[in-house]
């Protein structure tokens, strides 16, 4: 299996040199994935058939002249995203049956580009939750170490693409969901500017912050990646029409006089020391290419979480109330009568989170509450944008760790649940703000992988991709792979 | 400039401030057994606690961000499109009849 | 106690656009259940609303048509509660910040005195599917065609009084929107839904007493039957010293009672809050003008050049004005004819009674306007008499276009020649002897119905063709 773990721009080189077919790819992407899913449990579904399908269509059209960079590689999206030929499931009971008769702009625009689509990946049960254990089909595990989780609520496509189930998942990220599994799996994720990448066919949870991005093993891929689902889209109102750079001619842009600014609020003690230390090193690093570290303050980052938690279960509240058993979705036996038709298909197709952030998405919209807290955590996700782009007026990045902790472990009954919310820390503020960040492998801690993040300014992608991509030039971390234990 | 909310559907009637965790439930369509009550008033209690940071902001004056998107409402053109077939659409019915979706009578 | 009606209205107008309000699905009435759907009118997961142009204009419209004030950023927010016939389970709406916000519409009443009514505001917003409850045994049928259809919402101040003034209102409305063409406003398909908000006090009183809403009423008459039927049962609950209770209420027409809605009664709290999936709708000063300079020129102003310019009567006039078709058709023949006033006379006469007879609209009758202009300028200038007149307008109903070409063919010009009536006249005379004996011995009153002899026979004797007044001159003058 000593192609699993190439990225997805060596692989277009041997596809353009005929030196493996897609078809070959696909097959041993299939074969690996009924090896290691078993154990941990990335994957919700797969479709052998219509893989192969597709890897033949992709060897056909290479041969007829087409060299889309992802022509003919094999890919996994997470369950979030619409697709009409698997279910779209969002690792909930409610949707566990759920055909889409369309597909996501986002799976269209790969498709369009020649990926081969293998699979649907596990996620925290409708993105919401930091382990992936909140999923109806089970917790998924972290390649490095499987009794840990691997992040979330793209747990599945961190752990596949560390794995080397794929060489790229796409992920979406509302409060970290991209950049945390990113970081505890060891992989590169970026979450682009909100209202880059069209969210038409995503399902929805917080709609102001949700947005799809690729987790992949390099920068270089996900500039790839980006490249090819960005833009506007005329069936969604928050797309963007700004023209799409090419990422990847970018990559190697200067970085030498850049400056980036290292917030003290993100060193509190809310880090673990391990990570501190490991992020530490890799900006020093970042010193070494060229760049100017600079001190800066992001004295709201303390109000983050807050903010985030009463506005993405909000939203998330309103965007789930579609889910009542009457046009799709599970639908409870022979109810009685609506109300008794709406009270328990939700509360038997929902999991315990996400009935918790329902409620309290209700509440803070309440007609008593809403000033105090709702309107209240809108002004302050104002403050909180105003900061960073103040601190993003005099820097060009903001650099700093994805997460507090590397990998906890699994059932760790002792997080209670706001610790659990305290996972996002760091990252929530570049969702409250729309700025896009990325994280990428930057050291272990304790043997797990640790992430830095990179956020830069809104639709500036083009600047965290090149300073990704050269510290990963000079870096080694993401080369790394999980000892996994291979059955064949 | 600051939008403060106002309720005319609630005017007249009077608005309490001890909102119970059911309460909230039924907005939602959610049950709540007996047997949890304590338990997810408790997580919620938690939740609202870690809120209570924000109540000592100050945030006079601050427009509240509805998401980061600068541009106005883009508007569609006129035209009338299909994008999916009413089959396709109606796929997943968990009960449907003669093109209905149906749901136990409804009594107005 | 002299209890005083306080009410608003709340008008719901279906906005006339192709397609749906923020999906691309189609408005067209009829279609069988959910064939006009899209996957955002079904709320199937991750699908997102877009706006729709037409909406956004049609809404300018209506605020320069009643002078209002623009939101020229308005927003949309959410609405949140649960019924089938919502597929998301929110209605989007615009409850903070509406496309138009206050203004004053001058309602007609049938006095010819103007009632001014405070518009607070009129917001966009999508309509919700259908509930159908007698498809299939015990269950409730949902069909979400309708789900997403532009809606104009528009509220008023609780100026009214009456249900006369309602009633005004309501008509003005019809015609205001008819005139703009952006609406059907027909409250009979639904296109115009009318809930009345409605509370007592006792005269004198400033402060407002409960109130209840009284919901999808939809015809004139159900309305002021409903109105009359609430306002008694508030007035038994208050006079009894009970209170009455702020909720919804159908009106029965066949129990002539108002009856609480059941499936609205669970406590609601709408949750509004500003739908992240949509932007800010800005209307700048430019579009406002450019619109504001295709505005057809309003049923307001038309009445008050029918009644100053052409005029006419203030009834007259409001009635002309009813609906954009017919002060069009009036016009075209006032033009045409220069007789404004005879022509009012003939549209408000046989025209409507020949079109409510054969159950055809104005805009599909035989008659053109053109015709009908014909027909009064030969009536004026004394080719016809008003009998014949009415035999060249039935040949005209009848399918026949050309005026004179009728005259010609049925030989049916007046007799006007003064010299042929004369000789008409004298024969009669000579040759009735007696009947003029009697009529010369008669007094006043008596003559009156005596000259009906000669006439009748003057008038047969030139074949129902004698000019009448001429004649009745003539006679008068020979037989006196």
């Amino acid at each position: 299996m000593t192609m699993c773990f190439e990225t997805v721009a060596a692989l277009r080189s041997k596809l353009t040199a005929g030196e493996i077919s897609s078809v070959e790819l696909t097959s041993d992407a299939l074969a690996r994935i009924a090896d290691l899913n078993p154990e941990l449990n990335a994957v919700i579904a797969s479709s052998e058939e219509q893989a192969i399908e597709a890897a033949m269509r992709a060897d056909e059209a290479r041969r007829d002249g087409n060299n889309n960079p992802l022509l003919g590689i094999p890919m996994l999206h997470k369950d979030i995203f619409c697709t009409q030929n698997l279910p779209t499931t969002c690792a909930s009971k409610m949707l566990a049956d759920f055909m889409a008769p369309y597909d996501a702009t986002v799976v269209r625009r790969l498709d369009q580009a020649g990926m081969v689509m293998l699979g649907k990946c596990n996620m925290d049960e409708f993105a919401m939750g930091s382990s992936n254990e909140t999923s109806y089909f089970g917790a998924c595990k972290n390649p490095w170490n499987t009794s840990r989780v691997p992040g979330g609520s793209s747990g599945g496509s961190a752990s596949a693409v560390a794995a080397g189930l794929a060489p790229l998942a796409t992920g979406t990220d509302t409060g970290g969901s991209i950049r945390q599994p990113a970081a505890l799996c060891g992989i590169t994720g970026l979450k682009p500017t909100y209202g880059r990448v069209s969210r038409y066919g995503m399902v929805a949870f917080a709609s102001s912050m949700d947005q799809a991005g690729p987790m992949a093993r390099t920068a270089e891929d996900c500039a790839l990646v980006l490249e090819a689902m960005a833009g506007g889209d005329p069936l969604d109102s928050t797309c963007s029409e700004k023209p799409v750079p090419n990422y990847a001619q970018h990559l190697s842009d200067a970085v030498t006089g850049m400056r980036v600014g290292i917030p003290k609020e993100f060193f509190s003690s809310d880090l673990n020391p391990e990570v501190a230390t490991a992020i530490e090193t890799a900006l020093k690093e970042l010193e070494g290419m060229g760049v100017k570290l600079v001190d800066v303050s992001l004295p709201s980052t303390s109000l983050g979480v807050s903010t985030y938690y009463i506005i993405a279960p909000a939203e998330a509240s309103a965007n789930l109330s579609r889910y009542d058993g009457v046009r799709y979705g599970y639908r409870c036996e022979n109810p009685t009568d609506l109300q008794d038709l709406y009270l328990r298909s939700r509360s038997q197709g929902f999991g315990d989170e996400v009935k918790r952030r329902i409620l309290i998405g209700a509440f803070t919209l309440s007609a008593a509450s809403y000033d105090q807290y709702f309107m209240k955590a809108q002004q302050v996700r104002r403050m909180i944008a105003q900061e960073y782009d103040d601190v993003l007026s005099k820097v060009d990045v903001i650099a700093g760790p994805s997460a507090p902790n590397s990998a906890f472990l699994l059932n760790d009954t002792s997080k209670s649940i706001t610790d659990m919310y305290m996972e996002d820390v760091f990252t929530i503020g570049a969702n409250l703000a729309g700025l896009p960040a990325m994280s990428v492998p930057a050291g272990l801690a304790n043997d797990l992988p640790v992430g830095m993040q990179l956020i830069g300014r809104r639709f500036g992608e083009v600047d965290i991709l090149k300073l990704a991509h050269q510290f990963q030039q000079r870096t080694t971390w993401h080369n790394l792979t999980p000892p996994l234990k291979e059955r064949s | 400039m600051v939008v403060s909310r106002f309720s005319p559907d609630l005017a007249g009637s009077t608005v309490t401030q001890t909102t119970t965790v059911r309460d909230v439930a039924d907005l939602a369509r959610l049950i709540i057994a007996d047997s949890d009550v304590a338990k997810v008033t408790e997580e919620f209690n938690q939740t609202l606690t870690l809120f209570e940071a924000l109540t000592i902001v100050n945030t006079d004056g601050i427009e509240p961000m509805v998401n980061p998107c600068t541009e106005s409402q883009p508007l569609r053109t006129d035209n009338v499109e299909t994008l999916v077939n009413r089959e396709g659409l109606m796929q997943n019915a968990p009960a449907s009849e003669q093109n209905y979706f149906l749901v136990p009578r409804v009594i107005d | 106690m002299r209890w005083e009606k306080v009410m608003g209205l709340e008008v719901h107008l279906q906005l006339a656009t192709q397609s749906k309000i923020f999906s691309s699905s189609s408005t067209t009435f009829g279609a069988d259940p959910n064939n006009h759907t899209n996957p955002l009118d079904m709320a199937l997961p991750g699908t997102l609303p877009v706006l729709n142009h037409e909406a956004v204009t049609k809404a300018i419209i209506f605020g320069l048509g009643v002078g209002a004030k623009l939101g020229k950023i308005s927003r949309f927010d959410r609405k949140n509660y649960f019924y089938p016939d919502l597929p998301k389970g929110y209605q989007i709406s615009q409850f903070f910040e509406p496309i138009v916000k206050e203004g004053v519409f001058d309602v007609p009443m049938p006095d010819g005195s103007i009632f001014p009514v405070r518009i607070l505001r009129a917001h966009l917003e999508e309509d919700a599917g259908k509930s159908v409850h007698d498809a299939i045994p015990n269950q409730t049928g949902i069909d979400l065609n309708r789900a997403g259809t532009p809606l104009l919402e528009v509220v008023t101040e609780p100026d009214f009084r009456t249900a006369d003034q309602v009633v005004a209102y309501l008509k003005a409305l019809h015609a205001l929107v008819t005139y703009l063409g952006i609406s059907d406003g027909n409250m009979a398909e639904g296109s115009m839904r009318c809930d009345v908000n409605l509370s007592l006090r006792l005269e004198g009183e400033q402060e407002f007493g409960t109130r209840t809403e009284l919901k999808n009423i939809n015809s004139f008459r159900f309305i002021e039957r409903a109105i009359y039927v609430e306002a008694e049962r508030q007035q038994d609950l208050l006079e009894s010293g009970r209170d009455v209770t702020q909720e919804t209420r159908l009106f029965d027409p066949d129990a002539d009672e108002t009856r609480s809605m059941r499936s609205k009664e669970v406590a609601n709290d709408y949750r509004y809050f500003p739908d992240p999936d949509l932007l800010p709708v800005v209307v700048d000063d430019e579009t406002i003008e450019r619109i504001r300079a295709e505005l057809p020129e309003l049923p307001a102003v038309k009445r008050a050049r029918f009644t100053d310019q052409l005029g006419l009567s203030q009834y007259d006039a409001s009635l002309l004005t009813q609906d954009r078709a017919t002060a069009e058709f009036f016009e075209s023949v006032a033009a045409r004819c220069d007789n404004p006033k005879s022509a009012a006379n003939w549209v408000l006469g046989d025209v409507s009674a020949n079109l409510n007879k054969s159950g055809v609209a104005l805009t599909e009758s035989p008659l053109g306007a053109e015709a009908l202009a014909d027909l009064i300028i030969r009536i004026d200038d004394g080719t016809l008499s008003s009998k014949m007149a009415k035999t060249v307008f039935d040949a005209l109903w009848e399918g026949a276009s050309d005026v004179d070409a009728i005259i010609e063919q049925k030989g049916l010009k007046q007799v006007s020649d003064t010299g042929a009536l004369q000789t008409i006249v004298s024969d009669l005379i000579a040759n009735n002897p007696a009947q003029v004996e009697q009529y010369r011995a008669a007094d006043d009153s008596k003559q009156k119905k005596l000259i009906g002899f000669f006439v009748g026979q003057a008038m047969k004797a030139s074949k129902g063709q004698a000019n009448p007044q001429l004649l009745n001159q003539l006679l008068k003058d020979k037989l006196s």
